[in-house]
């Protein structure tokens, strides 16, 4: 009986102290293990930084504008372009729309200013000149009045000229 | 009493020993007298120490049960939960903290960056060196690099700004005489854009022109506080009259153009540009002319723009009313001067078609009612006849008349003989439009509507809005509307002393305008230092780039356009004659 328990003890005793190793191992690589993380989570951190730099100049407004005068046909938006009422965007037919759908109510905005289109204007590049960059807009929703949009680039400045019938700005 | 066990411990083994050899039979083994004793006494304290390890070591498991139950729990908050032994890897901290605009749109921020230097007395091979450091850093030149590397000295810089892959490379070429090192650079990346706001910085880091300036203490200081400084700018606002600007200023070939835009319920700049303007990523190349910032620190004499004071008091003190009229049909003489009207309409006025024909001789009538000491009063009182305040260094004391004459009172009621600063008039028509409350201008981004001065009725101010709406619907600014998003302002076209004289060709151009004119939010001012041409005038000149700004902008700032409503001007325009147009 005695010999049993001194074996059981011993053998406890070693499981505890191979235990208290193990342990002691486990720990080690988890800290070693966290000081790697934590230094990862600083270099990304780090680089985080950076990379907002970098979003910063590729976002920046006259970088964007470049960009736009050399890819797309925006110009800024004229009054009449702007919706103030959820109502007023139209939806397709068949959907279910927020407000009345004979547009009874419709809040339309009448401003005496003309403006080069209405929305869907496609966009085409049409030829590129000398140090500017010429792109011909027009209308797709023309119904008979085609709006002819010019818009130089020259340095990093925005002209718009516009020739339509009846065009009321410069 | 260790030193008794073991002697009891002793003497109980060797009577066992004795025992075993002498082979007695166990069941008469058998003490006596003292032996017997000491045998009860050492059980009795072997009793009393194992009762000891077993209340030690179940005290032991107690512990180790209710540690191990405890890791079990979840804790409630994670961030409780935290590891007592962490590796913390100290956070680069950057010497100085970050600008960012009102939406959190960096302005400005510190990088790391490497600067490569060489001691070129331990350079074996100067010519093959420099070709291998040329190729990976094209933008030195080879011939340079070969000087610099034979030179005699210990040390010299090379280049003080290599990418991280250049540095890199360079690294990778393991040669002991180059050396890296690692700094900050302070880095815009809007490049020009809001250049006179930020300023710039020296090698050292050290503000030396705007924000950057004037916030050195607070951008430099380690106490964590704060990461950044929010400004009350806009970046795109900023870019949209910043790019207005400049399209009128090539236009017009103007020496210079200046903007603001400024929220008039809580006096925060949206947008603040001058130009010519720099880079402030090369502040220390830039010239006198571009680090000039003609919106806070040039003085102009900035004409009619300044009759809306001029009418502000003469209404405020009920010394006019809008059917008043007054003679303009020829020019005034005063102490030997004499005053001309831009746009001379050769008649009797009434007081909406002296603001919107923009008359002198009429505001010169209104000025003699009110008199040189209320309109120097009423000056003061707005804060132009005082340094103007603003979160930068450079702001401009206005230069007065050093005698408030006869002659004086005339020429300032209509803008001249008095030098401001854009940024004082700004301040000043805030407080005329937003229902008479003047308020501080900052550059720092704010929330709520900070405390303000009533310096005119609201009924005054409503009075001076409709004037200025007129002016945009009837008058000399009808250039500036953009409609759908109901401006008013006033035109102001200011001659520049050109050798003592007033000068015809060189003018000072600029335009005031808020919007929407029925509840102001915004009040935009542009000014162009001397345009050329024929066209060149305020009216013609500043407004259409105010109409452009208020077009472009009025979308980002939440303003919607809305049909025109003309009918709360109906009694004033029936006072205008429409011959003047």
């Amino acid at each position: 009986m005695r010999k049993i328990i001194t074996l059981l003890s011993f053998a406890a005793v070693l499981w505890a102290g191979l235990a208290v190793v193990y342990i002691r191992f486990e720990v080690n690589s988890l800290s070693d293990e966290l000081a790697d993380m934590a230094a990862a989570i600083e270099a990304d951190k780090r680089s985080i930084h950076v990379l907002k730099a970098e979003l910063a100049y590729l976002t920046s407004p006259s970088h964007l504008q470049e960009m736009s005068l050399q890819y797309l046909a925006l110009m800024p938006p004229q009054a009449d372009q702007v919706l103030t009422r959820i109502e007023d965007i139209p939806f397709k037919s068949g959907q279910q729309t927020h407000g009345d759908k004979s547009g009874k109510n419709r809040q339309a905005i009448h401003l005496q200013e003309k403006r080069p289109s209405a929305a869907g204007r496609r966009v085409r590049q049409s030829r590129q000149t000398e140090g500017s960059v010429v792109h011909t807009a027009f209308t797709a929703a023309a119904k008979g009045e085609v709006q002819q949009v010019t818009i130089i680039s020259s340095g990093n400045s925005l002209v718009h000229r516009t020739s339509a019938k009846g065009m009321g700005h410069d | 009493m260790t030193d008794r066990l073991y002697s009891v411990s002793d003497d109980f083994i060797t009577m066992s020993q004795r025992g075993a050899g002498s082979q007695p039979p166990v069941d008469h083994f058998d003490l006596e007298g003292v032996q017997k004793t000491a045998l009860t006494t050492a059980r009795a304290r072997l009793g009393f120490l194992m009762a000891g390890f077993v209340v030690l070591y179940g005290v032991f498991a107690v512990r180790l049960f209710s540690l191990g139950m405890e890791a079990g729990v979840v804790p409630e908050k994670p961030e409780n939960f935290v590891a007592k032994h962490t590796p913390i890897i100290a956070e680069k901290k950057f010497a100085r903290k970050d600008i960012l605009d009102r939406n959190g749109e960096i302005l400005a921020t510190t990088l790391e960056v490497s600067s490569l230097s060489v001691n070129p007395k331990k350079v074996d091979d100067p010519d093959r060196l420099a070709e291998r450091i040329v190729a990976i850093v094209p933008d030195l030149g080879l011939a340079t690099v070969r000087r610099i590397l034979s030179k005699n000295t210990h040390y010299a810089r090379l280049h003080s700004k290599l990418t991280p892959s250049q540095a890199y490379r360079v690294n990778a070429l393991g040669d002991p005489a180059l050396k890296l090192e690692r700094r900050e650079q302070r880095i815009y990346p809007q490049g020009k854009l809001a250049s006179h706001v930020l300023g710039f910085v020296n090698v050292d880091g050290q503000g030396l022109a705007g924000v950057e300036h004037f916030m050195n203490d607070r951008l430099s200081a380690g106490d964590g506080q704060e990461d950044a400084i929010h400004l009350s700018i806009d970046m795109n606002v900023q870019h949209a009259l910043t790019n207005e600007l400049n399209e009128a200023k090539n236009a017009f070939d103007a020496i210079g153009a200046a903007g603001m835009i400024m929220d008039v319920n809580t006096g925060e700049l949206l947008a603040l540009a001058s130009l010519p303007d720099y880079d402030p990523n090369m502040g220390r190349q830039a010239t006198a002319e571009q680090k000039r910032n003609r919106a806070t620190k040039s003085l102009y004499e900035l004409g009619s723009t300044m009759k809306t004071f001029t009418f502000a008091a003469a209404f405020e003190e009920g010394l006019v009313q809008m059917a008043d009229r007054f003679d303009a049909t020829k020019p005034l003489r005063i102490d030997g001067f004499t005053i001309h009207d831009d746009h001379p309409q050769k008649r009797v006025l009434t007081v909406p078609e002296v603001f919107i024909y923009s008359s002198n001789i009429g505001t010169t009538h209104i000025a003699d009612l009110l008199g040189s000491e209320r309109q120097q009063a009423f000056l003061k009182k707005l804060g132009l006849m005082d340094r103007a305040s603003l979160e930068l260094t450079e702001v401009a004391s206005p230069l007065l008349p050093r005698r408030w004459s006869d002659a004086a009172r005339a020429t300032v009621s209509y803008g001249h003989g008095i030098s401001l600063s854009p940024l004082h008039l700004v301040g000043g028509i805030s407080a005329m439009v937003n229902g008479g409350m003047l308020r501080k201008p900052t550059l720092m981004k704010i929330s709520g509507r900070p405390a303000g001065e009533q310096v005119i009725s609201r009924h005054t101010s409503s009075q001076i809005r409709k004037l200025l709406r007129m002016t945009v619907t009837e008058g000399t600014g009808r250039k500036a509307n953009a409609k759908g998003y109901r401006v008013a302002g006033k035109t102001g076209t200011a001659r520049k002393v050109v050798k003592g004289q007033y000068s015809r060709k060189h003018t000072v151009s600029s335009f005031v305008a808020t919007f929407p004119v029925d509840d102001p939010k915004y009040v935009v001012f542009v000014l162009l230092d001397e345009p050329k041409g024929y066209l060149n005038s305020g009216g013609m000149a500043a407004a259409p780039v105010v109409q452009h700004v208020v077009r472009r902008t009025a979308p980002m700032l939440g303003i919607a356009p809305k049909e025109e409503d003309s009918s709360p001007y109906q009694k004033l325009s029936y006072l205008i004659s429409k011959e003047g147009r």
